[in-house]
């Protein structure tokens, strides 16, 4: 993984990458759960989650945000600031043994209003498949990108 | 704390918790950047960090968001998560902070696609740190099951 400056102006709509696979694991879950300390029983009872719609234990959300995400970037772009992230969906479960990889594409450009010449506004939407080509997650991230020869 | 059963007629708009707080410690960052491979620089290199204003490692804004949700979400068996919206990061959080969060229930509504038996639950989380100073704000939607069904 390296470091690179990726520009407001390196990014074209409708740009599109995908990562490599990761496989989610019942330590990840675990781990994860024990970490935020979301220790609610669809994550971390076996015999409840056995009862519910889903039939086993899932992934926690937010979590398969964060692996999506981590997945999503091929470089660490040392031109962006994070602004927000929009609209976290999480259409299907993940279970223990699913295998996610991230789809990235650059879903929007427009000008920062209040500093239109060093900085612009690039939204990248993520989403996270499974390896039955199913969507397990959709989030957009709102980035704050350099422009070429911006000001540091 | 224990799971509990808390159905959607039990929520109303207003109602507002506030949790304990958590330190977001070295030992967070590291681990967060380990397991989800998110390993930007202003994460994970201290060097590298010196040249912005901040001069520190921050704590990324989705391991903040990842704590929060942690401290303020309830274990409720009739609810589970179907989204969140608009999260905001107005300022840095360093290894050292402590945060704590203020939960507000902000929407009741009918759920999504005219499910009859659950309703859908929006809750906004704002997070601030030992100044009081906001450091996460966001939207969590639930899809809760009405009583009786």
């Amino acid at each position: 993984m390296e470091n690179r400056d990726h520009y407001y102006e390196d990014y074209e709509l409708g740009q599109q990458w995908t990562s490599s696979g990761r496989t989610i694991t019942e330590s990840d879950i675990v781990q994860y759960c024990v970490f935020t300390h979301d220790l609610h029983p669809a994550h971390m009872d076996a015999e409840y989650a056995r009862g519910t719609e889903f039939g086993a234990r899932t992934a926690p959300g937010a979590m398969v945000f964060s692996y999506t995400v981590g997945l999503a970037h091929h470089f660490n772009n040392t031109a962006h600031f994070t602004y927000g992230h929009d609209r976290l969906q999480y259409p299907r479960p993940v279970f223990a043994g699913d295998t996610i990889h991230a789809r990235t594409t650059v879903d929007e450009k427009r000008e920062y209003p209040r500093d239109p010449a060093n900085w612009g506004m690039v939204v990248l939407k993520y989403e996270g498949i499974n390896q039955r080509d199913e969507v397990v997650f959709v989030g957009y991230h709102q980035c704050m990108v350099r422009k070429r020869g911006s000001a540091r | 704390m224990k799971a509990t059963t808390r159905y959607f007629e039990e929520y109303e708009v207003g109602q507002t918790w506030e949790t304990m707080g958590r330190t977001i410690t070295e030992t967070d960052i590291v681990y967060f950047c380990t397991y989800s491979t998110d390993f930007h620089p202003a994460a994970v290199d201290v060097e590298f960090s010196k040249q912005f204003a901040f001069g520190n490692r921050i704590s990324p804004g989705m391991l903040t968001f990842q704590v929060s949700v942690g401290l303020a979400g309830e274990w409720n068996l009739a609810a589970r998560t179907v989204g969140h919206d608009r999260l905001r990061y107005p300022r840095p959080t360093f290894a050292g902070d402590t945060i704590r969060v203020r939960a507000t229930v902000v929407d009741t509504s009918p759920a999504p696609g005219g499910q009859a038996d659950a309703g859908l639950v929006t809750i906004q989380y704002e997070a601030a740190n030992q100044r009081n100073e906001t450091v996460l704000a966001c939207r969590h939607f639930l899809l809760v099951q009405r009583a009786g069904v």
